[in-house]
Parts: C-alpha cells; structure tokens; sequence
C-alpha cells in the first residue's frame, strides 16, 4: 500500500517502512549519475523513514465494523485479534468515551493462546453524538514463565459529519503555541 | 534485584548538577531559598528582579509497578526549561533557563505588565548541546508554554512561582493536563545529560516531541493525534518521539521508560547508527537482527540512564493498567541475536555497576556510548547487529574477552566477528544462518528464503542480509529469482555501502527482480525479502540471489 503522507499511521505505510532500512541522510550515497533507470515498477513502494515502536505484548488487531455507524443506533465492529504466543491467556477489554456507549457483554473478552492464533471478538457500541470517538481496548497476555505483558489499542469511530478538532493555538511572539495556564504563587 | 550504589548516583547527581550549573541558566543565585529575608529595595527606574521555581505535577507509578497513582502526586522541579519574561503583546522582555533546581531569575523593566512563561523547550548551545521541544502535533506542531497571570513587575523585585498541574480531577482529568509536556522534558533531561556526563562536548541535533492528549493507538493520521504507539522517526528530516496521550487509552508523559526508551532510538540514530527497519516488536518476540539490536539498546539505555531496572508502560482506562519488566533479568525465552530482550540484559549488564550470574562487567554508560558514535562502528559495512556492537567493544575497550564471550553465550549467542560468524542458533529456522550470508560477484547463486513463521513485517526469517564484495568500480546486475514456495511471489531487495542506502529493487514484477547499477569498489549489504511475506500477505518462498 502506498505511503501518500509521513504523516499517516504506522499500519498504513508498513509496506513503504518495511522498504527502508538506515537511510538516513546524512549517510545516503548518490546512486552514479550514469546509472541505468531500475526495472519498471508496477507496483509504487515508497520509503518512509522507520518508525521505532515502543515494546509491547506480541498482538496485533483488524477490524471491520458490520454497519456504519450512527447517533443512537447500536452498531457492532468485528475486531480480528492475533497472538503471537504458543500458550496462556490473552484477555481484551473495550471502553468509549462519554458519547460511545460500549454494550456491556460484548465489552471484554479471555481466549486461550494455545489454540488458533486469531480470536474474533464482535464489540458493539452506540454512539450518542456525532464526531470522532474512539473505542479504547487494552490487550493483555499471560504466559507462564514470562512477565504478563499489554498493549493499547484504539479504533476511530466517524460519526456523521466529522469536524477537524485541534486543540486552540494562538500566535505568540511570532510562533504559535498551546498556552497552558500555570498555578502562580506571588511572593 | 539490583540497584546503582549510593556512591554511583550520587556522583551521577553531582555530575549532571554541575553541568547545569554551567549551562549559563539561571543558576543558584536565581533560588529563592538564597534571597534575603529583609523587604526588597525599592527601585522606580531601571531593571527588577524576578526570580522563582517552575514545577510539574508528577504522578508516580503504583507500588505494584502497574498503574499510575494519582494519591502520589507531587510538584517537582522542571530542570533546564527556557522561561521568559513576556509583554503584554507577547513579546519576550527577558530569557532564562531553569537550574537543576528549576529556579529562575529574569530582570526587567520595573512598572511594566509581564507575564512569566515557560516554553516546552531545553536548550543549551554552549558544552554538550541539545534542543528538545515538546509541540502538539495535533495543532500544526504548536509549542506548549506553562503561563502565568500579567501584573506589573512593579519597583521591588518578586518572585513569581509557576506549577504545571496534571489536570486530575480525582477521577478523570477534568483540567488541561499542563504538566504532562514538562514531565516528557524532564525525563529528556534526564537522558541528556545523562549522555552528556560520558560526552561533555555532545551535540545533539533538534529534537521535537509530539504530544497530545488527543495521541491515541489507532493507526492512522499524525496530525488527527492516529499514532498507533509511541514511536521514534524523522518527520521532513527533524527527529521525532511521538508520544501517546490519549486518557483511557494509553499515556506515556509518566512512563519515563518508554519515553527514554524512544530517545535511545534518537540517539542510535543520530549520534550512532540505526539500520533498523522499526515496526511493531514484543519483549518474546524473534526479530529482524537489526530491529532486536535497537529496541533493546533502547530499552537498555532507558534503564541505565535512568538509573532504574523496572521498564514500566501505563495505560487503560484510568491508566491503572499496563506491564513492567526488569532490564536486569537475565532469563530470556527465546534467547538469541534476533530476541531484543537479549539485547537489553547483555547492553544493561554492560553498563551496570552490580555482578550478578555470568556478569562480571561494569563498564558504566560511557565505553558502550564510546563504541556506538566510533567512526569504526559507524561506517561498518555489516549491519547493526549484536555481532558488530559486540565486536567494536572487543576492539575497542579493555573489557576480557572472555567476560564478554561469557555474557552472551549466557543468552545462547556464539557467533563471532561483525558477522556472527560461526552463529548457531537459528532461532527456530535454519534458513535463517549464517546471519550475514555472502554472494560472489559472478560466482554460482545463493538461495535464500523469506518465510513467515514468526509472523510479518520485521520478524525473524522474513528478511536475509547478502553481502557481496566489489573489488573494483564495476556495473553489476543484482537478481533475485523464485526456486520454490509459493507459485506467485514479490521478491524485492535494497542495496546499502556502509549503512548508506544504494538503491531499491522494488518492482511488482512476478517471482524475480532486477537491478543493474555502476558501483564503486567496496562492501555491499543487501537486505532481500518476498514483499507479500513483510506485508503479513504472502507465504513462504525461497530465491536464487546473484551479482553478476
């Protein structure tokens, strides 16, 4: 999949990261001015510089959502999780903010690590206003013999008509800055 | 578990307070503890004094090392900020920087409106050098600035305290978490001068810090704060740590370790070299060499720099959940060259003042810093594995050799040389050996395979690095041909010289590909995969790799 911005997500652009290996610029060679053009591209595989991840439990998500998503109707997202573990227990649990009501049972999740890699986990929410929400889901797994491990996880959710959100910067001095306001003490 | 010496933290306080205290900040006569107890002078023309303490709120992690604990909150000091003077208009009047005791002192103009304001930003531009600044990438990458009331500086001097406060509300943050891009900062000083007490004369480039509390782990658009985790990178070449900080999602502005962690990518990749290809990793995972080398170099420089073993990551609704590991920990499944938790108990034991087991070494920070930014490891023509780190330490420090053979058979690691050489564990896949394989220019063709077993992306077996030897500039075709495995495959390869990238053959031509360029004498590394295999979509194939 192509990279059409550095700025989309790390999921996104894998197949242009995995393409780059230490290319930092400081250290890029001039490919020869005479040499010959590569073989065709069928298929646009553009680097992006790595990303370096934090450490994190051995899963990774999918998902799909079975409708979209509206104020007020309950809708269910099918989220495909896979574990990376030969044994133990990898237990789920989904949260929504305040205006994306999580339906309880379908709220959390145990599956043994011992089977199948996949384990499919249907969660269904309602949103109660329109905009951007997330589905928060915290992923963790035990193995004996290793230290119990965890990993975030979140899924946009756009309902309806979706408003850029930006925290409020304002120009000060020239540049633009979040101003955060500080408790003061007077002496 | 093991813990630095008395003696070694402190020397260490002593040392980082010493390098602040000649950082031209606004050193110890800036404390309000110093000022006289008898009332100020009176001025009516002229300059006043305004002096303080800038702090943050600081919230701990639980006993249980899961969880941040909101009960534990205390003000700390926020160590070499730059802090202003500003107008009205927001112009600055006067600049100063934080001592290591987060004091201040700025002079201006008496009977004037100002405010006292603190950037998200450390600089230092004279000694060991850096330019940190925390900006929210979810608002055109603005600046955060901690900001106090306007009054007038009056015709006595004052003094003006400013705390950053967390924002919790008992419950949830209910306040603007103010104090969450100075505690980033002050875990970076940390880092910093940490670097700078082995280098004193260290240069770091710019450095920008992106959070929010908008940051959250779904995959998608930075500036929408869709970071999927923490990472490092460079955005339009500025060095990058992108920071989660999404309430009930996960928030990093507390977890020192992941914080330092990103910054050991930063410095592996600027002051040293990286050729890690990133992506997702796990403690128990099989990995790419490269990536196993640099995700446990920053997990280890996290815990030495910090001077605390236990690698923390909070997260979850209320940040009540979450893992922590010790750096310390020797006992690795699986252990190996691919596995960065080997990396981070042999990097750490390096470093650690303490013996423990088969550890007999402790070097400090400096040797290992000392080895990564040497011109000898940084225009290496392998790969930065474990293999090349360990041998520049052999060549260049007095470390026996046998305490360092010692060290890492411990985590079943016997290959020798930059190369591994001799390398026999396989980690489970023996296509996977010898862990730098070697092409002859001209000479028959080395298969190699691209296989899935330990999963995609960056994993171990997914990848193979080719070396060739070019004894003379020549024009050479490289190609990469299918022998068997899946029917339809992506073969793909890139070309380095030294670390540099060459070229990429990446050509959506079936089951072969080619590249032909002019290049100079010297070593060429070649990382070669089946493209579907990396992407999570393809099978197990094996090819025929030749230079000719």
């Amino acid at each position: 999949m192509p990279c059409q911005t550095k700025r989309l997500g790390q999921l996104a652009c894998l197949g242009a990261a995995f393409a780059l290996v230490a290319c930092t610029a400081d250290r890029v060679e001039q490919e020869p001015a005479a040499a010959p053009a590569a073989t065709s591209t069928s298929k646009v595989k553009l680097p992006e510089y790595p990303r370096t991840r934090k450490p994190g439990a051995a899963v990774s998500f999918k998902h799909a959502f079975e409708a979209k998503p509206e104020v007020d109707q309950l809708t269910t997202v099918e989220i495909t999780v896979r574990d990376d573990y030969s044994d133990g227990t990898l237990s789920l649990t989904a949260s929504g903010d305040d205006s994306l009501i999580v339906f309880g049972p379908t709220a959390s999740m145990t599956a043994s690590m011992a089977g199948t890699a996949e384990h499919v986990w249907r969660v269904s929410f309602e949103p109660k206003s329109e905009g951007v929400h997330y589905l928060n889901i915290v992923a963790t797994v035990e193995e004996a013999d290793l230290f119990p491990m965890a990993r975030s996880h979140a899924i946009r959710i756009e309902v309806g008509d979706v408003a850029p959100s930006k925290t409020a910067a304002e120009p000060t001095n020239g540049e633009m800055a979040v101003i955060l306001e500080a408790e003061e003490t007077t002496e | 578990m093991k813990q630095y010496s008395a003696s070694t933290a402190m020397a260490f306080a002593m040392a980082i307070s010493g390098l602040v205290a000649c950082s031209g900040g606004g050193g110890s006569s800036a404390s309000p503890a110093g000022a006289p107890a008898s009332p100020p002078p009176q001025v009516t023309s002229g300059n006043v004094s305004i002096s303080g303490k800038i702090t943050f709120d600081h919230v701990p992690h639980n006993a249980s090392a899961v969880g941040l604990n909101y009960d534990g909150i205390t003000a700390e000091p926020a160590r070499g900020v730059i802090v202003e003077a500003a107008s009205s208009s927001g112009t600055a009047l006067a600049t100063t920087t934080t001592n290591s005791s987060g004091d201040y002192s700025l002079s201006v103009p008496v009977n004037t409106d100002v405010r006292v304001r603190a950037r998200a930003q450390m600089q230092q531009t004279s000694g060991a050098q850096w330019d940190v600044r925390v900006v929210d990438n979810t608002s055109d990458d603005a600046l955060y600035i901690l900001s106090g009331a306007l009054s007038s500086s009056g015709t006595a001097n004052s003094v003006r305290n400013l705390n950053a406060p967390s924002g919790w509300g008992g419950s949830s943050y209910t306040e603007t978490r103010a104090a969450a891009p100075f505690a980033i900062l002050d875990s970076i000083y940390i880092a910093v001068t940490g670097v700078a007490n082995v280098d004193p004369d260290v240069v770091f480039p710019e450095l920008q810090v992106y959070w929010s509390p908008q940051n959250n782990s779904a995959d998608g658009n930075v500036d929408d704060g869709d970071l999927g985790s923490s990472f490092y990178t460079r955005f339009d070449g500025i060095s990058t740590i992108a920071l989660l900080g999404s309430e009930n999602n996960d928030t990093e502005e507390y977890d020192e370790h992941v914080i330092v962690h990103e910054f050991g990518h930063f410095l592996e990749d600027r002051l040293s070299r990286s050729d890690s290809i990133g992506g997702p990793h796990s403690i128990t995972d099989r990995l790419d060499p490269r990536v196993a080398f640099g995700e446990g170099f920053g997990s280890a420089v996290a815990g030495i720099l910090l001077q605390n073993p236990i690698y923390r990551d909070t997260l979850g609704t209320s940040q009540n959940s979450g893992f922590a590991f010790s750096t310390e920990r020797n006992s690795v499944t699986p252990a190996g060259w691919f596995n960065e938790r080997s990396i981070i108990s042999i990097l750490y034991d390096i470093a650690d003042p303490i013996d423990d087991g088969v550890d007999v070494i402790s070097t400090g920070f400096g040797p290992m810093y000392d080895v990564l930014i040497s011109s000898d490891y940084r225009n290496s023509p392998e790969a930065t594995t474990i293999f090349l780190f360990i041998d520049e330490l052999r060549r260049q420090t007095t470390v026996p050799d046998s305490d360092i053979t010692a060290l890492v058979a411990a985590q079943s690691i016997s290959g020798t040389g930059p190369q591994g050489a001799g390398e026999t564990n396989d980690g489970g896949i023996p296509t996977t050996l010898p862990v730098l394989k070697t092409v002859t220019v001209g000479g028959p063709p080395l298969e190699i395979c691209s296989l899935d077993d330990e999963g995609d992306t960056n994993k171990h077996g997914n990848r193979n690095l080719v070396r060739f030897s070019l004894p003379a500039p020549a024009t050479v075709t490289m190609s990469m041909t299918r022998t068997s495995g899946a029917p339809s495959t992506d073969p793909d390869f890139r070309v380095f010289r030294n670390g540099g990238f060459i070229a990429t053959a990446g050509s959506g031509v079936d089951n072969s590909e080619t590249l032909t360029r002019t290049l100079s004498a010297g070593e060429y590394l070649v990382d070669a995969y089946e493209f579907n295999v990396v992407e999570g979509t393809g099978t197990d194939a094996c090819f025929n790799f030749a230079v000719n």
